[in-house]
C-alpha cells in the first residue's frame, strides 16, 4: 500500500492551463474520488500521476519518494482509460496477460496472477472472448482485471462508469469501491458525477479550473460546501443575494433586496457585507398556502417534475424562481399558491465572488 | 431517383466496367491472332514476359522498400507535434504535382549513368540498368501515396490504446508493434494497393526516363525498337509503331492485347492478394521480446529509424523529384525551333480531356457513392465499392488498350470521335478518386447536405483533374497520334530529334498548374474540417 502526495502541479497545453497548482493528499488504502466538471482538469491530473504527462511544474511522491522522473510503468500504477482500450484483437485472458508478458514476467507467475484476477471479476469462464463479445460492464471489469493485474501500487480510475447505462453504472460502481477496498489498492477515481462521487468516496476532492476548490468527506463536501459553486456541484442549491445584517454564534440574518429577512447558519463573514445566502433544494420543504413568517417565501408554483420517490417544484416567488425537491406525495401542482421554507442551519453565507454570481456557478 | 441510379449504373458498367475488361475477349475472338504472332513467336513472346516482368517486379520492391521508410514517417507525421509540420506534409506531397513524365525525365537526370543531357552539379550517374532506374523513379510517384494513406488511418486510430500499453509496461516499440499495428492493417493494405496500381501504371514516367538515360528508344522507319520496356511502355510503343507501320498492325494488336490482359489479370489478382495478405495472414504480432524492444526504443534505435527516413525522404524522394530545376538553370538553354504551336494545343488538349473526365466523374462518381452508401442494398453496394476500384488497379495503358478496342468499331465508321474514347478513358482511372473521397463523408454523416460533402467532392475531382492532366500511358494508349502535354513531353525526351530543353519548360509548367490546383484541393478540405 501506497501514500500519493502532489505538491503546486502546474501543466498547460500550448496556452490553456490544464493544472493551475494542484495539491494533493491520499493516504494508504484510500478511495479518493476527484470530482469537476468537464474540462476542470481531472483527466490530466490522472495522466500527470501516471506519468502519460509530464508536469510543467510542481511534483509527485509516492510513500513520500519522488517519482516525476518515472516511466508510467516504473511507478506501478493501474490506469483504466476511461474508454477501457481493450485491446481487440487479444482474447480477454491475453489482455489480462498483457502486463506481465510485456514486463517479462516468469509464465507460470503471470498465469497465476492472470487465473487471479479473472476470478476476482468473475470472468473466468469468459477467457477465451474477444471484448467485442462481452458486454459493456463486461468490458470494463477486463479492463480492470488487466490494470490490476501488473500487481499495481496505485489504481487510477478516469470516468470508468462513462460508457454504462444509468442501471450498470450504479451497480458497478459499488462494486468498484468493494474490489479496491478488498485489494486494499490506494484509488484515484475520476468523475464528473457528483451522485457516484457522494457514493464511492472516502473522500472528494473538488476541482474546477486546474484548481482544488475544496477537499473533506462525501458529508462534508455536501453539507458544508466552502463556495457557492461546490454548493451547485454536489446537489443543487437556491442562492439568495442580500446584505448580511447580523451575525452572532448561533445563526446570521441576511436581509434580501425585498426587505425579507432570512436566517441561515452563523458566519464568519463581517456584518454588512454583499452576501449570498446558499440552501440546497434538498434542504427546501414546501408548505401549501402563503405565509410570511421566519425563513419562509411565498410563491406559485411553476413547474412540478416527477422523479420517482421526491418531486422537484419550482416556484416563482418576488426574489426569482426557487427549486424545491420534496416527497412526490405533496399535493401540490402548477398554479397552485405555495411557501418555500428551510431551516436556518441549512442556509450557508458566502461572502458575494467578485466574479459574479452567474460565472462563479459555471460549469463549463 | 430510382431511374437516374439506374442511368448511373448502366453508366458504370457499360461505359466504365466492361470496356476497361473487353480486352479479356480477345483470348475468344483472337485466339488464332494470339496464336500466330504471339505464342509462336518467341522473339515476341520473349519481349513481353521481360516487359511484364519487369513491371511486377519493380512495383513489388518499390511497395516493399515504400512500407518499410514510408511507416516510420507516417508514424512521425501522426503523432509527434512539432513546429513545421505542415511544410513536411507539403514536402511529402510535392512530388504528386510533377506529372509523371516530368518526374522519370528528373529522376533519370538525377541517378542515370549517361543521361542524353547533362546538368551541371550534382548528377550522381549511378545506374543504367532499367530495374534501377525505374525502381529509383517509382520511389517518387508512389512514397507519397503510402504515406499519405498510412497517415490517413494511422489518424483515426484512438492513441489510447497505445497509452494503456504504455501504462502496463510496453516499452514504446512493444505498444506499436502489438497494439496499433494490428489496428492498422488496412492502411498497410490501401497504401499497398495504391503503389502498386501506381507503379504498375506509370507509362510516361518510365519511358520518359529510359529515353533520358538513353536506355530505350522507338524507331518508327525500322518498326521496332530498343531497349528493355515496361509492359506499360511496350504497350505505348507498340501503339506508336501500329500507326507508323501499317504492315504489321494486326500482329502487333495481338501482341497488345495479350500484354493488356497479361496486366489486367496479374494486377486484379495481386489486389485480392495483397489484401488477403495485408489482412488476413496472421503475423507474429503477439509476441513479445521485452528486452530487446525495450533496448531498441531508446536512444539510437528510434532516432536512427526516423533519420533513415528522413534521409530517404530527401535523397530518393525529394532531390530526384525537383532534381530537373537544376537542368533548367544550368544546362544548355537550346530551344532550337520549338513547336510552340504543337506545345500550346497539347497543354489546351490535356485540361480539356481532363475537365471532361472530371466533370462526368461529377456527374456520375457522386452518385455512384450514393448508391454505396445509401442504395437500397447493403450487398450490392459493397460490391459496387469494390468494383469502383478495378478500373483504377487496371495500369492505364492497358485500360487505353482494351478502351480502344472497345469503341473501335464506331469510330472506324466515324460515329464517335477519338477524343470522346480518351475521355472516358481517363473517367475510368478518374472516377474512384471522386466516388472514394465523396463515400467517406458519406459514411460518416447521418444527413447528406451539400455543404457536408461538398469539400469532399471538390477535393476528389481535384485529384481525378491533376492525376488525369498528368496520364501519358491510357492516352497513348487510345490513340498514338493524339497529342497531351505528357505526351508532347515524353516525345520531346528523344535523343534525335528531341528537344529537351523545352520538355523541361513543359514540366514546369505543368507542375505550377498541378500545384494550384493542389493547394485549391487543401485548402477546400482543411475548411471541411
Amino acid at each position: 500500500m501506497v501514500s500519493l502526495r502532489a505538491e503546486g502541479l502546474q501543466k498547460s497545453f500550448s496556452g490553456t492551463v490544464a493544472l493551475n497548482g494542484i495539491d494533493l493528499e491520499v493516504k494508504e488504502g484510500e478511495y479518493v474520488v476527484i470530482l469537476g466538471p468537464t474540462g476542470a482538469g481531472k483527466t490530466t491530473l490522472l495522466r500527470t500521476i501516471a506519468g502519460l504527462a509530464r508536469q510543467d511544474a510542481g511534483h509527485i511522491y509516492f510513500d513520500n519518494q519522488p517519482v516525476d522522473t518515472l516511466m508510467p510503468f516504473q511507478r506501478g500504477v493501474a490506469y483504466l482509460p476511461q474508454n477501457y482500450s481493450l485491446f481487440g484483437h487479444l482474447t480477454v485472458w491475453e489482455n489480462v496477460a498483457f502486463g506481465p508478458t510485456v514486463q517479462d514476467w516468469n509464465p507460470h507467475r503471470r498465469d497465476q496472477i492472470v487465473r487471479e484476477m479473472l476470478n476476482l471479476v468473475h470472468l473466468s469462464d469468459r477467457r477465451d472472448a474477444h471484448p467485442r463479445e462481452l458486454s459493456g460492464g463486461m468490458q470494463q471489469r477486463v479492463a480492470l482485471a488487466r490494470a490490476l493485474a501488473t500487481q499495481a501500487r496505485i489504481l487510477l480510475l478516469d470516468e470508468p462508469l462513462r460508457a454504462l447505462d444509468a442501471r450498470l453504472r450504479v451497480e458497478l460502481r459499488q462494486e468498484l469501491r468493494t474490489l479496491a477496498k478488498y485489494l486494499g489498492i490506494t484509488t484515484l477515481h475520476v468523475t464528473h458525477d457528483q451522485e457516484e462521487a457522494v457514493s464511492v468516496a472516502d473522500r472528494i476532492v473538488v476541482i474546477r479550473r486546474g484548481k482544488v476548490v475544496q477537499a473533506g468527506s462525501p458529508r462534508e463536501v455536501y453539507e458544508d460546501p466552502s463556495s457557492p459553486f461546490v454548493s451547485n456541484f454536489i446537489g443543487e442549491a437556491n442562492f439568495l443575494e442580500g446584505i448580511l445584517s447580523r451575525v452572532d454564534n448561533n445563526f446570521s440574518i441576511i436581509v434580501l433586496k425585498d426587505g425579507r429577512r432570512l436566517m441561515g447558519r452563523p458566519t464568519s463573514v463581517p456584518a454588512d457585507s454583499h452576501v449570498v445566502l446558499g440552501v440546497k433544494t434538498d434542504f427546501c420543504e414546501v408548505q401549501p398556502g402563503k405565509s410570511d413568517a421566519q425563513n419562509r417565501i411565498p410563491g406559485t408554483v411553476v413547474r412540478s417534475l416527477f422523479a420517482g420517490k421526491r418531486k422537484t417544484l419550482e416556484i416563482q416567488t418576488n426574489i426569482g424562481l426557487l427549486k424545491a425537491k420534496v416527497p412526490s406525495d405533496r399535493s401540490l401542482s402548477e398554479g397552485d399558491e405555495a411557501t418555500l421554507t428551510f431551516e436556518p442551519e441549512n442556509g450557508v453565507v458566502y461572502s458575494i465572488p467578485s466574479e459574479g454570481l452567474r460565472v462563479a456557478l459555471e460549469v463549463e | 431517383m430510382q431511374g437516374w441510379y439506374a442511368v448511373v449504373l448502366s453508366f458504370f458498367v457499360f461505359f466504365v466496367l466492361v470496356p476497361t475488361l473487353f480486352v479479356l475477349s480477345f483470348l475468344f475472338t483472337g485466339w488464332g491472332d494470339l496464336q500466330a504472332f504471339v505464342f509462336r513467336n518467341a522473339n515476341v513472346m520473349a519481349q513481353i514476359l521481360s516487359a511484364i516482368g519487369l513491371s511486377f517486379s519493380v512495383a513489388l520492391t518499390v511497395t516493399a522498400v515504400d512500407l518499410i521508410f514510408g511507416l516510420p514517417l507516417a508514424w512521425f507525421i501522426v503523432r509527434r507535434q512539432f513546429p513545421g509540420k505542415s511544410v513536411l506534409n507539403t514536402l511529402v506531397d510535392s512530388p504528386l504535382a510533377v506529372p509523371t513524365a516530368g518526374l522519370g525525365f528528373s529522376a533519370a537526370l538525377f541517378w542515370a549513368l549517361n543521361p542524353a543531357v547533362k546538368p551541371q552539379g550534382l548528377s550522381l550517374n549511378f545506374t543504367n540498368t532499367p530495374f534501377v532506374l525505374i525502381m529509383l523513379l517509382h520511389f517518387t510517384t508512389t512514397f507519397p501515396y503510402m504515406v499519405r494513406s498510412m497517415s490517413a488511418i494511422l489518424e483515426q486510430i484512438d492513441i489510447e490504446y497505445e497509452i494503456a500499453a504504455r501504462t502496463l509496461g510496453a516499452s514504446p516499440l512493444t505498444a506499436s508493434r502489438t497494439v496499433t499495428l494490428p489496428l492498422f492493417r488496412s492502411g498497410i493494405a490501401t497504401g499497398s494497393i495504391l503503389c502498386l496500381a501506381k507503379a504498375l501504371s506509370d507509362t510516361g514516367g518510365v519511358q520518359a526516363a529510359l529515353q533520358t538515360a538513353n536506355l530505350f528508344a522507338i524507331q518508327a522507319n525500322s518498326c521496332s525498337f530498343t531497349g528493355t520496356p515496361s509492359g506499360t511502355v511496350l504497350i505505348g510503343a507498340w501503339r506508336t509503331l501500329g500507326k507508323a507501320c501499317p504492315a504489321v498492325t494486326s500482329q502487333l494488336n495481338a501482341g497488345l492485347a495479350f500484354v493488356a490482359i497479361l496486366m489486367i489479370a496479374l494486377s486484379i489478382g495481386l489486389l485480392y492478394a495483397v489484401k488477403f495478405v495485408a489482412l488476413k495472414v496472421r503475423f507474429p504480432l503477439k509476441h513479445v521480446w521485452p528486452g530487446i524492444e525495450r533496448k531498441l526504443s531508446r536512444g539510437t534505435a528510434p532516432r536512427g529509424r526516423d533519420l533513415a527516413s528522413f534521409a530517404f525522404l530527401v535523397l530518393m524522394i525529394l532531390i530526384p523529384s525537383f532534381f530537373l530545376v537544376s537542368f533548367l538553370i544550368t544546362g544548355t538553354k537550346t530551344l532550337g525551333s520549338p513547336d510552340w504551336g504543337t506545345f500550346g494545343s497539347s497543354l489546351g488538349f490535356s485540361f480539356l480531356v481532363a475537365g471532361l473526365a472530371t466533370l462526368i466523374d461529377l456527374m456520375f462518381g457522386v452518385p455512384l457513392a450514393l448508391y454505396i452508401t445509401r442504395g437500397p442494398s447493403r450487398r450490392f453496394g459493397s460490391l459496387l465499392d469494390s468494383l469502383v476500384n478495378i478500373p483504377y488497379i487496371v495500369p492505364s495503358a492497358a485500360l487505353g488498350f482494351s478502351l480502344f478496342l472497345f469503341w473501335k468499331p464506331l469510330v472506324d465508321a466515324g460515329a464517335l470521335p477519338i477524343l470522346a474514347v480518351i475521355v472516358l478513358a481517363h473517367v475510368g482511372f478518374t472516377i474512384p478518386f471522386v466516388v472514394r473521397n465523396t463515400v467517406g463523408p458519406l459514411q460518416a454523416f447521418r444527413r447528406i447536405t451539400l455543404p457536408v460533402i461538398k469539400p469532399a467532392i471538390l477535393a476528389g475531382s481535384i485529384m481525378a483533374f491533376t492525376r488525369s492532366v498528368g496520364e501519358t500511358g491510357a492516352t497513348l494508349a487510345v490513340s498514338p497520334q493524339a497529342i497531351t502535354a505528357p505526351v508532347f513531353i515524353v516525345n520531346l525526351l528523344n535523343v534525335k530529334t528531341g528537344n529537351f530543353y523545352l520538355a523541361g519548360l513543359s514540366v514546369g509548367i505543368l507542375t505550377l498548374v498541378s500545384a494550384g490546383a493542389m493547394m485549391s484541393m487543401r485548402y477546400f478540405t482543411r475548411r471541411a474540417r
